[in-house]
């Protein structure tokens, strides 16, 4: 893997944050997804969404990796506000950026660094939007390097970060005194550029190129359009499946697919839509991620699994567990499952994606 | 609990206080259900995010290069 997380903040609503995101910390601000501008709120960077975080601001924990690469969208209303991101080892601070209050962005080591420090020559203004990325390899002979905009403004190698050589939490920090930042367009890569794909029994494993920085990029949305031929679930009301999972924000218990298990982990029952396709603003696609908003309804186990299904092929995802409470259950793709092949509109275009009963 | 409260009662008469009641004021009883496998798995939501370079003046340019 090594795309590992992204959020364009366009689909869920404010009370759906906590079940993308590991945890968030709310106790005197905002932690808000905004739809629109108001006063001292930005309107999205890009598309419909926007995040505003403050103090503790919110948590990705993901898995134990020594390099984390961490971008997105920053806006401060005011750059004394503060905020930034975060690495962290279950609680240990491991390394982190910050605003400071004259508009520099400062590395700061965690538990067991050093005192050296790194601040970026590059001056950030209040109300604007700026695409902050940083590269962190912990451990006492660590590299942090931060770039705005493209341009490298931190470089720090072969300096003592901290004592900790993994960390599995990223952490985009809020402004502090209840005054929010706002973030959009995040990612979250790390450096293995193993990935791995399950298809029946086979498992394939392709070469990602999502192993260094990004650049400043976008996160889009693609929802579902229609209905395929394989629509096996039963559905809260009518005949028609793909609009009872297309809302923005997710409606919960309102309308949704659902089933019992029958037949095999491979046999199970499966619903399969087509997706809107791909804006022509789109050049290059560098990965994609599925959002699934699920639960099961009653105790015992129940696991899905994604499916998607292409000319190329079709694929399946890992076994999703089911929680009794909504939980967005991620995937992630570099490249194309079906063949390894770099994701292209006209490929996308022609993509199924849905989902298959396994336990 | 009602036994419990009739023990309780009889530490009480003899000590000498026999007016006491005992009083209950809930019985229920827990059990484990086996599983019945009726559990639905329920999709609410589906949808797929891209991470993307837009195009630049109508041209598609490589991001691991200009990135």
């Amino acid at each position: 893997m090594a795309l590992r997380f992204i959020d364009s903040f366009e689909v869920y609503d404010t009370p759906h944050i906590y079940e993308k995101w590991t945890s968030f910390i709310n106790n005197s601000g905002d932690n808000v997804i905004h739809t629109a501008s108001t006063t001292g709120v930005p309107a999205a960077r890009t598309g419909t969404g926007c995040m505003g975080i403050t103090n503790g601001g919110v948590f990705k924990t993901i898995d134990n990796q020594t390099t984390w690469i961490v971008g997105g969208a920053f806006y401060w209303p005011a750059v004394s506000n503060g905020g930034g991101v975060a690495i962290v080892q279950v609680n240990t601070l491991c390394v982190k950026w910050l605003m400071e209050p004259d508009g520099r962005i400062q590395v700061i080591p965690g538990v067991g660094g050093g005192t050296t420090t790194g601040t970026s020559g590059i001056v950030i203004s209040d109300n604007s939007w700026n695409y902050v990325e940083a590269f962190f390899t912990l451990g006492t002979a660590g590299t942090a390097i931060v770039k705005i905009n493209g341009t490298t403004a931190v470089s720090m190698l072969g300096v003592n970060l901290c004592s900790n050589t993994t960390a599995d939490v990223v952490n985009f920090v809020g402004g502090g005194g209840g005054n929010p930042t706002f973030i959009d367009d995040v990612y979250v890569f790390d450096t293995n550029a193993n990935f791995t794909v399950v298809a029946g029994t086979t498992t394939t494993t392709y070469t990602s190129t999502c192993t260094t920085f990004a650049g400043d990029s976008r996160i889009g949305t693609l929802t579902a359009s229609a209905d395929t031929t394989t629509i096996q679930w039963a559905t809260s009301t009518g005949t028609v499946h793909f609009s009872l999972v297309d809302e923005q924000p997710p409606d919960d218990d309102t309308s949704y697919v659902q089933t019992t298990m029958t037949g095999t982990s491979t046999t199970g029952p499966q619903d399969l839509y087509k997706f809107t396709p791909v804006s022509g603003t789109v050049g290059v696609i560098i990965g994609a991620q599925s959002n699934i908003f699920a639960r099961k309804t009653d105790a015992s186990n129940r696991a899905i699994t994604l499916i998607t299904s292409n000319s190329q092929g079709s694929s399946t995802g890992d076994q999703k567990y089911l929680n009794f409470s909504y939980i967005d259950y991620l995937n992630q793709f570099d490249v194309n499952p079906n063949g390894g092949g770099t994701w292209t509109p006209a490929v996308l275009n022609t993509t199924s994606w849905g989902v298959q009963v396994v336990v | 609990m009602a036994q419990i409260s009739q023990e309780r009662v009889e530490v009480l008469r003899q000590a000498g206080n026999t007016s006491q009641q005992a009083r209950v004021t809930s019985e229920y009883v827990e059990y484990i259900a086996a599983p019945s496998n009726t559990q639905e798995a329920r999709v609410t939501n589906i949808y797929i995010e891209i991470m993307f370079k837009p195009k630049v003046n109508g041209a598609v340019f490589n991001p691991w290069v200009m990135g």
